[in-house]
């Protein structure tokens, strides 16, 4: 793709991100519960002159038009706002929040798609045999299983029955990392550190499975109907008459094609993996974005909220613009 | 003799009863010869060819006969030893040029992976990249051969940007690449335009010629078969049911199907009706008569067509499964 045409992509991405601004900073309002009634319920003996100097500096005392505009000339100049009640910057405590969610989506992802092609490609040569017919019901069950349920009883049987794998966080207090990135993978393997590296990756196992459980089942059916269909193409007997050995027929003939459907798949699912990451985070006490976002909806805290919400919506605008450049690189029919 | 097929039989097993696609095909090639196969669609001529390279799909199977090439029969070879072979001896091209090369490489690469893999220049350079500059040259002169102009630009298009014609002859470059003995052309011009289906048989002729590759073709259209191939197979629900030199099953078609075949051809004879289709359809495999197969839909039919028919041998390498002939025939030529 060219150059021009992804910065084009990236400019009508910016009204995309805004107007997602607007509809959670409208929702967030609309909905019932009011941040400072709940503060002051948590805080005990206020006085109403504290209520109405905090509605004054939060802006809560303005009509809903003119909080809207303060928004915008916020977030146009870059500003999300100070969370209500953390009292910090929101840019500050989301790339505080934001590597944990960006690790754990990583090797969710990772996983998912390391189980899913494989089974999917094998399903579709093997079709109704007894693999395929084991790994469609497992692909099922991933579609149909709630994921906060899978999360629970991997806990119970790995953590609690067997006692393998720790049941919260990113790392073992005991184990001291000096933090480079923020990943903690990463900083392990740069800094030298291997106890911290396999406290991080014991720590990872669970969550990654848990949130890519149902990336895996959804991109491994993909996988396998658009691998069958493109087994029947002439192109696949014509590689076999080629004289080309099976597996390179399939892996690099059949393959190719067939992961074009699969990669519109994947990035619809990157999306899904954030919606995920919310629950997996909350059930395995990872601290990502996904339960700083949960605990701020609680407490009406807006403006954090809306700023997780947007570092969403600007993930999954630059998950597609990805999967779109992928696109013309695997289809030639396809330039941009 | 390159190439001989005794009694091959593929049968695809289905849950509704068994389908004989090929049943007791046996046929002969000599080197440098073009031989039609000739038939409605249904009766068998792709599962033919296909079984020829041990290619036929799921669920099918050969469960019968014998396929010499070179005197060694290739249904006795391990599936490795196969696998070498296709492309280097036995070359195919489809119907449908459109669907048979993979839309995400470059037809140029396509080409080139036949020479890559059945290792052309693999010891005359050692070194990757002298051998890719190598291969490269000799795709190009293929690309020269088979008539694509600008053959160094087009290298490097996508199949999409080729027309059907320009397909059909970058699929018959794949074919040749590895100078193969036979090349077996499933309905190379059927999908094609007229005035480039002509072309296109010119060009297999041309390459017949200078090389003296063999060439099956297949083809459903008896007019094309007629031009082009010295003899002609002409097979009706999986069986060969004629055979013999061109001229000769022209001029005098035995078989009352062929008979048929040649007369449902229009004609611009004033006297004759333009059409004279044959009576009937064909019949599906599954539900195939006792004896002649052909006997439902033959005006000529008689008790003895009942039995099993035997491909009778006749004079001047003619064969024919046909009762009426018995008379004539030499013995049976299965």
């Amino acid at each position: 793709m060219q150059l021009a045409r992804i910065i084009e992509r990236i400019l009508i991405a910016i009204p995309v991100i805004i107007g997602i601004g607007i509809i959670i900073f409208l929702i967030m309002r609309l909905t019932p519960g009011d941040p400072i009634d709940i503060m002051m319920g948590q805080a005990g003996h206020v006085s109403e002159r504290e209520v109405e100097l905090l509605r004054e500096q939060w802006h809560l005392d303005e009509s809903l038009g003119v909080q809207l505009g303060y928004f915008l000339k916020d977030l146009v100049q870059g500003d999300m706002g100070t969370s209500f009640t953390k009292g910090r910057p929101v840019w500050d405590l989301i790339k505080q929040a934001l590597p944990a969610t960006v690790e754990l989506a990583f090797f969710g992802a990772f996983f998912a798609l390391l189980v899913a092609i494989p089974i999917g490609v094998i399903s579709a040569v093997k079709q109704n045999s007894l693999i395929d017919k084991i790994s469609m019901a497992g692909a099922f069950f991933g579609i149909c299983m709630p994921i906060f349920w899978l999360g629970i009883l991997l806990i119970i049987i790995f953590s609690i029955n067997l006692g393998w794998l720790p049941t919260y966080g990113r790392i073992s207090y005991d184990v001291n990392l000096q933090q480079v990135t923020g990943f903690y993978v990463l900083d392990s393997i740069i800094t030298g550190n291997w106890p911290a590296l396999v406290s991080a990756i014991k720590h990872l196992i669970m969550p990654s499975i848990t949130l890519g459980f149902p990336m895996a089942a959804i991109v491994a059916r993909v996988m396998r109907s658009s691998m069958l269909e493109v087994l029947r193409n002439d192109y696949v007997v014509m590689a076999r008459a080629k004289g080309l050995r099976e597996y390179t027929v399939i892996v690099k003939h059949a393959m190719r094609n067939a992961m074009i459907p699969t990669v519109t798949v994947i990035g619809l699912e990157v999306g899904m993996l954030l919606g995920g990451n919310m629950i997996v985070e909350t059930v395995f006490s990872w601290p990502g974005l996904g339960r700083l976002v949960v605990s701020s909806i609680f407490v009406r805290d807006y403006p954090l909220v809306q700023g997780v919400v947007i570092i969403y919506a600007f993930t999954f605008v630059a998950a597609n613009l990805i999967v779109d450049i992928l696109y013309t690189y695997l289809n030639p029919k396809i330039s941009m | 003799m390159l190439l001989e097929v005794n009694n091959l039989q593929t049968y695809f097993e289905l849950s509704r009863g068994t389908v004989k696609a090929v049943d007791q095909v046996s046929f002969k090639l000599d080197q440098g010869e073009i031989m039609g196969l000739v038939g409605e669609s249904g009766c068998g001529k792709s599962m033919t060819l296909l079984s020829l390279l041990r290619l036929v799909p799921t669920p099918g199977k050969i469960v019968g006969g014998e396929i010499l090439f070179e005197g060694q029969d290739l249904l006795k070879k391990s599936s490795r030893e196969m696998t070498k072979m296709r492309g280097k001896d036995l070359a195919m091209i489809f119907q449908d040029p459109m669907t048979s090369l993979n839309p995400v490489f470059k037809v140029g690469e396509q080409i080139r992976e036949s020479l890559h893999i059945h290792g052309y220049f693999q010891e005359s350079y050692s070194g990757g990249s002298r051998r890719l500059k190598a291969e490269k040259e000799r795709v190009i002169e293929l690309m020269e051969e088979v008539g694509i102009p600008s053959p160094m630009d087009r290298y490097y298009e996508y199949p999409h940007q080729f027309s059907g014609g320009m397909q059909q002859r970058a699929v018959i470059a794949i074919a040749l690449s590895c100078e193969p003995k036979i090349l077996l052309a499933d309905e190379p011009t059927t999908a094609l335009d007229v005035t480039i289906q002509a072309q296109i048989l010119s060009l297999m002729e041309k390459i017949n010629q200078s090389r003296g590759m063999a060439i099956i073709l297949v083809t459903h259209d008896l007019g094309v078969a007629a031009e082009f191939c010295q003899r002609i197979c002409v097979m009706y629900a999986g069986q060969i049911i004629e055979q013999g030199q061109t001229d000769d099953i022209i001029e005098e078609p035995l078989h009352p199907y062929t008979q048929g075949l040649l007369n449902s051809i229009p004609r611009l004879v004033p006297d004759k009706p333009r059409l004279q289709p044959i009576r009937g359809t064909v019949p599906s495999l599954l539900e195939l008569p006792e004896g002649c197969n052909f006997m439902p839909r033959c005006d000529r039919a008689m008790e003895e067509c009942r039995l099993p028919q035997p491909l009778l041998e006749l004079q001047n390498g003619r064969r024919v499964r046909c009762v009426l002939y018995q008379a004539q025939a030499k013995g049976e030529g299965e």
